[in-house]
């Protein structure tokens, strides 16, 4: 192994050390998504411009919202923020009906819970296909590169991926990016590059001599 | 000659990024339509149902009322406490506060542990019912839970499903009284065949727990559960009801002459009915059916029969299918009803991911004109199939019917990144092997060899239910295959023809 590679490599274990501990500790961000939050649902009974109840909502409450529309005919909005207070709620309610003329008022609004959605439901589903074609790309390599020896190439194939894995939900966590809808893409991403790494690093090492 | 070639296939290429970005626009009714079908969006991209779930209002007023009396027997109880606190120290209170505060922390899990069962049965059943896209929260604190589901013709009877409930049950006909009750169920399992009549008979085999077992051969001492019992204690019954008429007629006509005898004949009756059992049902929710045949755990119910009709026969199968479906993803220990039921538009709009497929267009552009700087007009030429690659891509994706989800999204930047490591790949060999052939062959070993692995999760996230997992799934075989036929045909003859 080159000094290089020792480096690199104790820096990814400080990295995850780090990551593990804080995820143990204060656990990951969550995107507004999929964390606990409240929502208003106001019925505009017009079709609603999203970006005028953003301007709004990010005006009132700050730019940690989300706005959507809802029922078919978009004539509904929801709002939601990790807490909004009775006196933001009247104030976004009365700020729309500047806007648009409607019959729900400030005081029939309500603040409702939506609860979180934990991390383990998200990623669950990933598990056993990412699993199942780790270990088929594994019978692979072991197939393709048997020449090169079967534990390097083992090793390789099992350790790179989960290491780089690793380091990229420890930076999740370290840099507190939110978890969300495209948490998921992003580890699949890594590990087709993961892959392709292992693959190029595997080419390189030299063939057994029988 | 080479270069009216040259020209014609960018043409094509122009004529292809046309339609494929552009559109083909055509007038139907007054107004100009796209004939070009539009992207599948996956629920997160697009829209989806929300539906809120609450534990039911009566279970709710039940708790409350059984927290009423648990606080009734407090405060009663306190009442006894206070007389005896005078003698009582204060440590002792301590320890009693300290218990009370552990039960009610026991209540609290139990009640979570509820939800968290209910939450699990939602996910079986969803999984149960082949629902391939869904996310489930629960709030701990109410038990409110959270299901978010892709919009299709399935989804209302996903709903329906969410909170339905179908409680298989013994009862004692008489008094009511659940003599087998659903926990003893452990799971149903359900059959069609054919009988001798020609009569398709579908049935439902229920198979009970070690306890409920148990339960049942103390109930069969004393009740009748089969059919065929069942059957022959009504006829003695009615057989006894019409002596019993017989011989109150007889009385009133012979009343003055036999007497005694017919005081005889009334007691032989009520001796002959001493015997006879009770009857028990099973009940399926309000329903009851006929139960055939009764073997060690397993009780066997008959969900119908028909000769001919199909449609009734597909009905009882959906019947059986159900109350197996419902019993064997799990019990649902708290009600719950549907609070809220809304269809819900995504808040990534349209705009925005055309902000986002413009940046990586550009970026790909940029990355196209450095190639066109160093290696010049055959760098130009394939780029120029570069975009081609793209055209026909997004029609391809867009014509296989693939739904494009987030993971979807993430695909296409995959065999964006995978083309363009493939056309650099060839341009550096053309360039170094001054010979296309073998420069075109070490590239497609090089690249395809390293990319199995890559094939290798694309069909297997193609085979997954899940939506956005097979998305992406599909989105990479496509561009995979794209990658190795596109440049074989379209990007081989333009190197070609610039070398000839």
């Amino acid at each position: 192994m080159k000094k290089r590679d020792i480096i690199i490599l104790a820096i990814m274990m400080i990295i995850i050390v780090i990551g593990i501990i804080l995820a143990c500790t204060i656990g990951f961000n969550k995107q507004l998504r999929y964390s606990d939050s409240q929502k208003i649902d106001i019925y505009v009974g017009e079709e609603v411009d999203l970006n005028k109840i953003k301007e709004i909502a990010n005006e009132v409450i700050g730019n940690n919202n989300m706005v959507q529309i809802i029922e078919i005919y978009g004539d509904m909005v929801t709002i939601r923020a990790k807490s909004i207070s009775e006196e933001q709620k009247n104030t976004i309610v009365n700020k729309i009906k500047e806007s648009y003329e409607f019959e729900q008022t400030a005081e029939n609004t309500n603040i409702e819970n939506v609860p979180a959605t934990r991390i383990r439901d998200i990623l669950k589903k990933y598990v056993l296909p990412l699993s199942v074609s780790g270990l088929i790309i594994l019978i692979y390599m072991l197939i393709r590169y048997h020449k090169k020896g079967l534990l390097p190439v083992m090793l390789n194939t099992i350790l790179i991926p989960i290491i780089i894995e690793l380091v990229l939900l420890s930076v999740l966590v370290i840099t507190r990016i939110p978890i969300g809808i495209y948490t998921p893409s992003l580890i699949l991403l890594v590990f087709v590059f993961a892959t392709i790494f292992v693959i190029n690093k595997i080419e390189k090492l030299p063939e057994i001599k029988a | 000659m080479r270069r009216v070639k040259i020209l014609t296939i960018v043409l094509v290429i122009v004529l292809l990024s046309l339609i494929a970005f552009g559109g083909i626009y055509i007038q139907t009714q007054n107004r100009m339509e796209n004939k070009v079908r539009d992207y599948k969006l996956g629920r997160e991209l697009d829209s989806q149902r929300v539906v809120e779930l609450k534990v039911a209002q009566e279970e709710t007023d039940s708790t409350k009322d059984e927290e009423n009396t648990e606080s009734g027997t407090t405060e009663s109880t306190e009442a006894t406490e206070n007389t005896e606190a005078t003698e009582s120290t204060e440590a002792t209170e301590n320890t009693e506060t300290t218990e009370n505060t552990e039960d009610s922390n026991k209540t609290n899990e139990e009640t979570i542990k509820n939800y968290e069962t209910v939450k699990t049965t939602i996910e079986n059943r969803l999984d149960s019912l082949g629902a391939t896209d869904y996310t489930i929260s629960l709030n701990k604190v109410d038990g409110t839970i959270r299901v978010e589901l892709p919009e299709n013709d399935f989804t209302d009877m996903y709903i329906y499903y969410l909170t339905a409930e179908s409680r298989i049950e013994i009862i004692d006909k008489e008094t009511e009284e659940v003599l087998i009750n659903n926990d003893m169920i452990k799971q149903a399992k359900y059959s069609y065949n054919v009988n001798n009549s020609g009569s398709y008979i579908v049935n439902e085999v229920i198979e009970l727990t070690k306890e409920g077992q148990a339960k049942l051969t103390e109930i069969l001492n004393n009740y009748a559960l089969l059919q065929t019992e069942i059957d022959g204690i009504e006829s003695e019954k009615s057989n006894t009801e019409s002596t019993a008429t017989e011989s109150t007629s007889t009385e009133s006509t012979q009343t003055t002459e036999n007497t005694t005898q017919t005081t005889s004949t009334e007691n032989t009756t009520e001796e002959n009915s001493e015997p006879t059992k009770k009857v028990a049902n099973l009940v399926v929710g309000e329903t009851t059916y006929e139960v055939s045949k009764i073997e060690g755990n397993k009780i066997t119910v008959q969900i119908g029969t028909q000769t001919s009709n199909t449609t009734s026969v597909n009905n009882y199968i959906s019947q059986a299918a159900e109350i197996a479906m419902l019993q064997n993803t799990g019990k649902m220990p708290v009600q719950y009803e549907t609070y809220s039921n809304r269809y819900e538009y995504s808040n990534i709009t349209k705009q925005q991911i055309g902000i986002f497929a413009l940046v990586v267009l550009s970026i790909v552009l940029v990355i196209l004109i450095i190639f066109s700087v160093i290696y010049k007009v055959s760098g130009i030429l394939a780029s120029i199939s570069f975009i081609g690659f793209i055209a026909i891509y997004s029609i391809i994706i867009r014509y296989t019917n693939v739904m494009i989800s987030v993971e979807g999204i993430c695909a296409i930047i995959i065999i964006i990144l995978l083309n363009l490591k493939f056309t650099q790949e060839l341009l550096e060999k053309t360039k170094k092997v001054n010979l296309l052939k073998e420069a075109l062959k070490l590239t497609y070993k090089d690249i395809f060899i390293k990319i199995i692995p890559i094939i290798i999760l694309s069909i297997v996230a193609c085979l997954t239910k899940w939506d956005n997992l097979s998305s992406f799934g599909m989105i990479m075989f496509w561009g995979i295959v794209l990658i190795a036929l596109y440049n074989f045909i379209v990007t081989r003859t333009l190197l070609k023809l610039k070398k000839q």
